[in-house]
């Protein structure tokens, strides 16, 4: 149940690090098309005291999930590419993970359209927050996460 | 219908502790904890190799009752 919980959370603080790196990257990009000197193309200035904490913040959380995972003897290259909240176990476990799955399935399936409702406000939303979309998919995300960690606590518990 | 054991009788007369137990069928301290509590019914696999643990029929082990309603 550890692993998964940590997993988990990790995974949802990841999912806002990186809406808040994009948002950075966005706030700062600037879209030329056809500039008297500078012709088309892109400028991208990333501000690296907003930058460097979240690499940090990333790889600290990476190493922490690293640490905690459940089978001792595995590399950093095999764990980086299992993910650790489907390595069950046993089969009760395979069991709890079906159901967790289909919880956050269901999630992602209520919470996909309810997120189309704000995106009906588009212009005014994106006038006073530009970076809305990028943590609208974060928090969408996050849902999903959250209600499989949840399902699955629920029914390990069982 | 219910699928109930008498694992937890069984694993008491062999003075196994849980953590034993579960490392003898190869699944977790939890999943025994479930199994006696009766709120996990195990596959045909695992039942069979509870059976073999405890060198007993699988109907010895586990047997069908009526839901009480």
């Amino acid at each position: 149940m550890k692993r998964v919980i940590i997993q988990s959370s990790l995974n949802i603080c990841l999912y806002f690090l990186f809406a808040a790196f994009i948002s950075s990257v966005h706030d700062q990009l600037e879209v030329f098309n056809d500039d008297p000197v500078r012709g088309t193309g892109f400028n991208i200035t990333l501000k690296l005291p907003l930058v460097l904490p979240m690499i940090f913040i990333a790889i600290l959380l990476t190493v922490m999930g690293y640490l905690n995972r459940t089978n001792k003897k595995s590399t950093f290259s095999e764990w980086s590419v299992g993910m650790a909240e489907f390595s069950d176990q046993d089969e009760r476990e395979e069991v709890i993970t079906g159901k967790a799955t289909r919880v956050a399935y269901t999630t992602f399936l209520s919470t996909l359209p309810a997120l189309m409702i704000p995106f009906l406000f588009y212009v005014q939303l994106v006038e006073d927050f530009p970076n809305f979309p990028f943590y609208a998919i974060a928090t969408v995300l996050s849902l999903g996460t959250l209600s499989y960690l949840i399902a699955w606590i629920y029914y390990y518990k069982k | 219908m219910k699928l109930s054991n008498r694992v937890k009788a069984l694993r008491r007369q062999t003075d196994w502790t849980q953590e034993q137990f579960a490392d003898l069928i190869g699944v977790t301290r939890q999943t025994v904890i479930s199994l006696e509590k009766g709120s996990y019914t195990p596959s045909l696999l695992l039942a069979m190799q509870i059976a073999k643990v405890f060198d007993r029929p699988i109907e010895d082990i586990f047997y069908l009752e009526e839901e009480s309603p």
